[in-house]
């Protein structure tokens, strides 16, 4: 059987035409910094793929910033904002909730969703000028924050938000309201991995974890990787192009496959189900059956799942995201992510469950 | 257009070797998934690339795979070495002794530990560009944590005595960090017998891909760094952040093709620098020579052209992608800090040039460039 890969809020498969976009770069000399042909070439190229991002995100280009990955843009905004008080919500990805250890922890619900009132409690009592980082969309849940919700609180207690938009982008329409901090990363949207940006939307500034050159407007030093960002700006285009379409598509298979689900054990339980979820994740579990048990057998049969963010790894830990959600410990242990992108095809979808059936026949 | 521009811009940045390229492919199209989702095959099958990559990187400067940590290039490497280095002694040292002519990531971010209340020592270089062993014994204080030296400067091209500062480091238990980003693969490095604590290496300097850079972190004795960055703590919790496997791959094979013909590479760029340096003083005879005349990397030679003093000469020759500075700083009309460094005036230091050469410089390239100075500078 043909290997499946649901495993793209991991990693998407790199887009055709971004791949040859960026090969044709990688293999040009040329350092953008350089005055002579070859440098304003590249510097060129990487200026063109600023533009493109920047007007998806309807800002001018000044105001998308580049770096290696959406951990160093989350690191930079958490740090660099220039806000005394950080908040954060309790299921955010470890690139927002390891950087600042005084950070405060806004709870979410059983479903994984912010908790407003406590938010707004919360904020009223700042003096200081304070952050809150809520991530769009969760990796490992698939959970949709009420961004815009939270976006009008900060307007109103004149708080700078960040929102990790990683997951989201290329899978929801992106919110119209004010967002002064967003990063997202080329590797989830199909774009090649090793790039990053960040999209300062009210033009508030940054200071820079890396410092040397000047490259990025002084915010960001260090040769600019011109080939990925130029990969990264054709995976954007095309992600957000096809948005609305892949969300009709993903979701019916997502649908199907939970369905499925449900109806061969009325033990599983579906993580964040009631709440709004982008249309690619599925995470669940079983109780009484670990999750590092299913990976094996699923992975033996060419199933690529995962069981949470895959990052530290090589252990398989208890999902803090989970836990936060109040899910029960024997569930907890258990649970699988199914993450599908912009290439998933229907017949993985039919051939996931056809597997899975063999694996857990119907109790 | 693109064949007029002659390229002599090699320590600006490499192309990337073909050889490189073919490696890299595969892993953006067919072997794309994350390293770190080692929960299934094709995530340890990237995971295994990545630890093929990082073996070929150590077995170039003879270090041991645990040493060797990925960033996104030397600038990050540099900063990760001196901040994070600095950072996390723990406050019991807090002294750096580093060099003005340094590159500006290293000089940053010693200005940035200066703002933490850190106190650093920027030492003078002599007018040849080499350090003084003198300036240094004397520069360190009982507190002095890290002594940060480039081995080659990547504008003038000279090659610090780095055996003789690995000494005196080692013996006074300071670290020594060594910015190798310009040395890398075209000398022999060895961090055990140099004594070298940290080393930073850049991908787009050794015909890798950009966006890719290693920083080597000894071992035994172990030295600790605090990272820039915080989250899913890979790279032993020194560096979070996906693993780009392709770059990676790119930057190991790099290394690789670097360890079997660094010989070969050094041969062919030394005999292409002395035409040049010939040809050059054959057509201006008053052209001089920026930094030592000998001891120094075979791919540089920063000349200045006397005669044309106070011009600024890079904007003369537009058919030459040569350049004035370092690549980040180039952009500034500002003449270069490390010849001013020399003590060149800055109406010399403005009619000076970088021209580097690489494993892809050419004989004839060299001819046609020199036709080309006699006609736009004579």
């Amino acid at each position: 059987m043909k290997r499946i890969y649901f495993d793209h809020n991991a990693m998407s498969p790199i887009r055709p035409q971004a791949l040859t976009a960026m090969m044709k770069i990688l293999a040009q000399v040329g350092n953008p910094s350089s005055v002579h042909w070859y440098g304003r070439k590249a510097h060129h190229g990487l200026e063109e793929a600023r533009e493109t991002i920047a007007q998806l995100f309807k800002v001018t280009a000044s105001r998308c910033l580049f770096t290696a990955s959406c951990t160093e843009a989350n690191n930079m905004v958490l740090r660099g904002s220039g806000c005394q008080q950080i908040a954060i919500s309790a299921t955010e990805h470890e690139s927002v909730k390891a950087v600042v250890s005084s950070a405060h922890v806004i709870p979410v619900d059983q479903q994984g969703v912010i908790d407003l009132n406590y938010l707004e409690q919360f904020l009223k009592k700042q003096l200081a000028k304070t952050l809150v980082s809520v991530m769009m969309a969760n990796s490992e849940t698939g959970v949709i924050q009420p961004i815009d919700d939270i976006a009008a609180l900060c307007q109103r207690f004149n708080a700078l938000l960040h929102t990790d938009a990683t997951q989201a982008i290329g899978r929801i329409p992106l919110t119209n309201q004010k967002i002064d901090f967003l990063t997202f990363s080329s590797h989830k949207i199909g774009g090649p991995v090793g790039c990053g940006a960040i999209i300062t939307g009210s033009g508030e500034e940054i200071a820079p974890l890396i410092k040397g050159g000047g490259q990025e407007r002084g915010r960001r030093a260090g040769t600019e990787n011109v080939a990925a960002v130029t990969g990264f700006a054709v995976a954007a285009s095309q992600a957000f192009a096809e948005q609305a379409e892949l969300y009709i598509r993903l979701k019916q298979w997502r649908d199907e496959i939970e369905e499925y689900l449900l109806q061969s054990n009325t033990e599983i339980l579906i993580h964040g189900k009631g709440a709004d979820r982008i249309p690619n994740t599925s995470c669940f579990s079983m109780p009484h059956i670990t999750g590092m048990q299913q990976l094996i057998r699923l992975d033996l049969a060419g199933i690529a799942v995962s069981s949470g963010s895959a990052c530290s790894s090589g252990k398989v830990k208890e999902s803090a995201v989970l836990k936060a959600m109040g899910v029960p410990a024997a569930h907890v242990g258990g649970a699988l992510r199914l993450s599908f992108g912009w290439d998933t095809t229907h017949r993985e979808v039919s051939d996931f469950i056809s597997v899975w059936e063999g694996l857990y026949p119907r109790i | 257009m693109e064949q007029q521009v002659l390229y002599f811009d090699y320590q600006a940045s490499t192309p990337t070797d073909p050889r490189v390229v073919e490696k890299i492919l595969p892993w953006f199209s067919r072997y794309f998934a994350n390293p770190h989702a080692i929960d299934h095959q094709p995530g340890q099958f990237a995971q295994q690339a990545i630890e093929n990559a990082r073996q070929q990187i150590a077995g170039l400067i003879g270090a041991e795979p645990r040493e060797i940590i990925f960033t996104s290039g030397a600038t990050e490497s540099n900063n990760l070495a001196i901040l994070g280095g600095m950072r996390g002694m723990g406050g019991r040292k807090r002294h750096l002794i580093t060099w003005v002519t340094e590159h500006k990531c290293v000089l940053e971010s010693a200005r940035q530990l200066e703002k933490e209340g850190f106190q650093v020592t920027f030492l003078p270089v002599q007018a040849d560009g080499l350090i003084n062993l003198q300036d240094l014994k004397q520069a360190i204080q009982p507190d002095t944590g890290m002594v940060s030296l480039m081995m080659v400067n990547n504008e003038i091209g000279v090659i610090q005595d780095v055996d003789k500062i690995g000494q005196i480091c080692r013996q006074q238990g300071i670290l020594f960090h060594c910015d190798a980003a310009q040395a890398v693969g075209k000398l022999e490095i060895s961090v055990n017998p140099m004594n070298m604590d940290l080393l930073s290496i850049s991908g787009h300097k050794i015909y890798g891909p950009k966006g890719i850079g290693a920083l080597y972190i000894r071992h035994r004795p172990r030295v600790r760094l605090q990272p820039l960055f915080y989250g899913g703590g890979q790279e032993r919790g020194m560096r979070s952040g996906t693993l780009p496997t392709p770059l990676c791959v790119g930057l190991g094979a790099a290394c690789e093709i670097a360890q079997q013909e660094m010989k070969q590479d050094a041969n062919h760029i030394k005999s292409l620098q002395q035409q040049l340096w010939r040809e050059l003083k054959n057509v201006f005879p008053s052209i001089r020579l920026n930094g030592h005349e000998h001891q120094r990397y075979g791919g540089n030679l920063n000349v200045c052209f006397t005669h044309l003093a106070g011009k600024k000469v890079l904007n003369m020759l537009p058919q030459l992608a040569v350049s004035s500075g370092s690549a980040c700083s180039a952009s500034d009309i500002e003449p270069s800090y490390v010849l001013q460094a020399l003590g060149l005036p800055k109406d010399l230091a403005q009619a000076s040039i970088r021209f580097s050469l690489g494993r892809f410089s050419r004989a004839e390239d060299i001819q046609q460039a020199i036709d080309y100075l006699k006609n736009r500078l004579l």
